[in-house]
Order: C-alpha cells, then structure tokens, then sequence
C-alpha cells in the first residue's frame, strides 16, 4: 500500500535555469580517479611519517 | 597495474550499457549507468553529453544545461555539448517557457506539500499542457489523482510517463498500483496465461490421420488437359489483349505514319499543280504573245508588200493596178509608223492625181464607145476620192447600161452629200425632181 503522503513530501523542487551557476559550483566532480590518487598519495605521505 | 585506464575502461562499459537502455527509451536505467560512468571517469565526454540529453528529454532542462556546461569546462575540443548548448542559447523562448514551468512545478509542489491539492493539480496541468515530456511533474500529477481515487487520470498521467521512459521505477510502481485498483492486472494476468499457455487434449479430440490418396492414370490426363485449358484461359485474359494492344498501338503508329507520308504527297502533288498551272498560264501567254508577234510580223510584211507593189504600179504608169492594190488596203490595220508615211504619201498621190488620171481614161472610153470599161475606171476613181463629177458620169452610164438601181443610187447621193455643187442639180433633172 503506497502512503501518498510520504511519496509527495520525498519530491524534491527541481533546479531552476537562474540556479544554473550555483549548480555547477555545487557539483562534486570527484571521480575514481581522484579518490585513487588520494589515497595513493595519503598511502605515501604516511609510509614516510612512519619511516621517520 | 596502471589504474587510471582500467578507471577509463569500467567508464566506457557504463557508458555503452546507458547507451543501450537510453536506445531502448530506459531513460531512468540510462540515467543511472551513465551517472555511475561518470564516477569512474569525470571525463568520459559522451556519457556526461548524453545524460544532459536525458535530463532535457526528461524535462529537466537546467539540469542537462549543468552537465552540458561542466562537459564543456572539463573538455572544451570538439564537443557536441558546444552545439546542444548553441540550440538552446539560438531559441531563448524555449529557455524561458522551461524557466517558467520550473518555477510552476515548484510551486505546485509546495501547494501539494501543504495539503492544497485543487491548486496543485491546476498548475501541474498547466506545466504539462506547455511541457508535455515533464517527467516530475506527470509523476506527481499521477500520485495527487490517485490519492483522491481518480485512477483513470492517473493512469493516463503515468501512461504518458511510461512512454517517455519506459522503465521509471516510480512510475511502475504507481501504475501497478492503478491497475490494482482499475481491475486492469487481473485482466491483462488473464490475457497473458491465455497466450502462453496450452490446450489440454479433452478424451473426445480425435486426431485424423492424412490419406494418401493414389490418382489414376485416367485422372493424371484429365489434370494435364484441366492445366492446359486454364493455362489458355489465362493466356487469352491476361496476355493475348496486352499483346493485341500492342500491336495495335504498333498499326496504329504505322498508319499514322503513313497517312503523315500521303498527306505530304498530296501537299507536294498540290503544289506541283499549282507550279504547273502557273507555268502554264506563262506559256499561254507567252505563245498568245509570240502569236500576236507573228501576226503583227506578218501583217506588217504584207502591208509592206502591198505599199510596195502599189508605188511600183504607180511609178510603172499602171495607175488602175496601184488604184486597185490602193483600194484593197485597211489603213487602220497600219501600225508602223514608217509605213503609215508611206501610206500617206501613196493616199495624198491617190486622191490627188491618180482618181483624176482614171477619171479622164475613162471618159476617153466612154467617147470611145466601151461603156463597161468605162463603168469600172470611174468606180475605181469614185473609190478613190468622191468627186461629184465623177459620180454623176458613172450614174449616167449605168442608166444608159439600163442599170437604174444603181444610177438612181448615185444620183441620190450626189444630191444628198453635194447639193450646191452642179451636178446637184442635173442629178435631180436625171432623177425627176
């Protein structure tokens, strides 16, 4: 049984063509590669505090 | 192993599997696949083009402009994004009529949000009427129906959401619901184990087994002549009159062919003709001519001929000759103007002297007794040149010759043409007057 109520209130607004710019800075462009980069490099920063 | 390709590679397979959907109108599946492309690989140009194509075939125009923009920022070379953004930056009415039904679907949500559900369902009508591929807003359209339990409108509003996006979860999911609710599902459950399923044999169903039947040789021929008279029938219906038709479209041609070729013979035959009439008239003419020219020729010589023989007598001294040749000529005949002279000359000689010199031969004669001979001198005299004298010596010898008729004659004209003259007068004495 669907509970309408809850349905209507999960709708979000939807993005205005004014909010374009907002948008755009607002969106996360982290991909794989960034995150595998980042661990790489937090992997080496820490293999060196440990070697020190 | 270098990562960052195999990152690329697991980026293109999303891609590709999006792709696919999106071509199967999964746009919602489509959506997903390329989004999780784009988490492995922010770069992967196509799939971040064509999530902005869905997000504006979905109605979300500021969305796909988003990924549009970001896809030009990331990749600027040789993009498409470059021309979808061209279109839409070339109709700014079509940007602003997504503004506005942005900013009306908003606000019906809010309305919704907050239980005024009348008002709601006017503006999302009105951002349908303008949007009709408005996913969010159908969707929404379909769940306010059905929380009041107009099923139908529902189902039509989620309808046209299936047919944008055929596999939208929650449009699935609301549609199944209305046609729990329609009695559609049982209807279709039906339908489908109709389809799929088999008739079960019942213990009366027979099966008849197909005979093999054995034909005659009797039989054989009469096929081979039934085929044979068909074959003929269908020759004769089918082939015969297209085969008739063309021949006499090719008689025909022929014969236009060759009444065109008479027809140009008797134009030419025709004016031959009037060539040989003209012609013809020329040679008359030109014969009538020549003839005219003979005759004139000839005419001339014997006036020639005549002048001549009568200077010749003249001068000779047989004046009755040259009197009588005189006599014989038509004057009007004359035409040449050298023998007119001529003519002249001999006329003036004529009535001058040579009428005088018969006169006086045949007064000689007459005392000499010959009265006929007389006679003839004196008329041909007469002929010459009318002299009363003349006329009334003739008239006495012709009635002393017991000629009176003709004496009378004179003697009347001599009186008629002369009457102050001598004669006149003895000429009436003969006549009695």
């Amino acid at each position: 049984m669907i509970n309408y109520e809850e349905e209507i209130n999960r709708f979000k607004p939807s993005l205005d063509v004014d909010q374009i710019e907002d948008a755009i800075v607002k969106v996360d462009l982290t991909d794989m590669n960034d995150i595998m980069t980042k661990l790489i490099e937090d992997a080496i920063a820490e293999k060196k505090d440990t070697e020190k | 192993m270098n990562y960052d390709v195999t990152l690329a590679r697991i980026a293109n397979c999303y891609y590709n599997l999006g792709l696919e959907r999106a071509k199967l109108r999964d746009l919602s599946g489509a959506a997903e696949l390329l989004k999780k492309s784009l988490q492995f690989n922010k770069y992967q140009k196509d799939a971040r083009n064509l999530l902005g194509l869905i997000f504006f075939e979905c109605g979300e125009t500021a969305d796909a402009l988003v990924q549009w923009v970001i896809s030009m920022n990331l990749l600027p070379d040789d993009n498409i994004a470059d021309h979808y953004l061209d279109e839409i930056q070339r109709k700014p009415a079509i940007l602003r009529i997504c503004s506005d039904n942005v900013q009306r679907y908003n606000q019906a949500l809010n309305y919704a949000q907050n239980n005024n559900e009348d008002l709601a369902i006017m503006q999302l009508n009105q951002v349908i009427q303008d949007s009709p591929n408005y996913i969010k807003a159908h969707i929404l359209l379909a769940l306010l129906y059905m929380k009041r339990e107009n099923w139908v409108k529902a189902g039509r509003s989620l309808y046209k959401v299936l047919k944008i996006d055929r596999n939208n979860p929650k449009a699935l999911v609301l549609m199944d619901e209305v046609k729990q609710n329609t009695g559609r599902k049982e209807v279709e459950q039906s339908r489908l184990k109709n389809a799929f399923s088999h008739r079960k044999m019942t213990d009366d169903d027979v099966i008849v087994p197909q005979e093999v039947k054995e034909i005659s040789p009797w039989m054989v021929v009469v096929n081979i002549l039934i085929g044979i008279i068909l074959a003929l029938f269908i020759f004769n219906l089918l082939v015969l009159p297209t085969k008739t038709k063309a021949l006499n479209a090719s008689n025909n041609q022929e014969l236009i062919s060759y009444t065109e070729k008479l027809d140009m013979a008797n134009r030419e035959y025709s004016d031959l003709k009037t060539q040989y009439s003209a012609l013809e008239k020329q040679y008359n003419d030109a014969a009538q001519q020549i003839q005219q020219y003979e005759n004139a020729n000839e005419s001339f010589i014997g006036q020639f001929r005549t002048l001549t023989q009568i200077s010749k007598a003249y001068e000779s001294g047989d004046v009755e000759l040259a009197a009588q040749l005189y006599t014989g000529v038509d004057a009007s005949q004359i035409t040449d103007e050298n023998l007119l002279s001529q003519y002249q000359e001999i006329k003036h000689i004529m009535e001058t002297s040579v009428y005088q010199k018969l006169a006086s031969d045949a007064y000689d004669i007459w005392n000499g007794g010959n009265k006929d001979r007389a006679a003839e001198l004196y008329a041909l005299s007469i002929a010459l040149h009318e002299d009363p004298e003349n006329m009334y010596y003739l008239a006495r010898i012709y009635k002393t010759s017991g000629r009176v008729e003709e004496a009378n004659i004179l003697f009347d004209k001599i009186i008629g043409s002369y009457p102050s003259s001598d004669f006149a007068e003895k000429a009436r004495t003969e006549r009695g007057y």
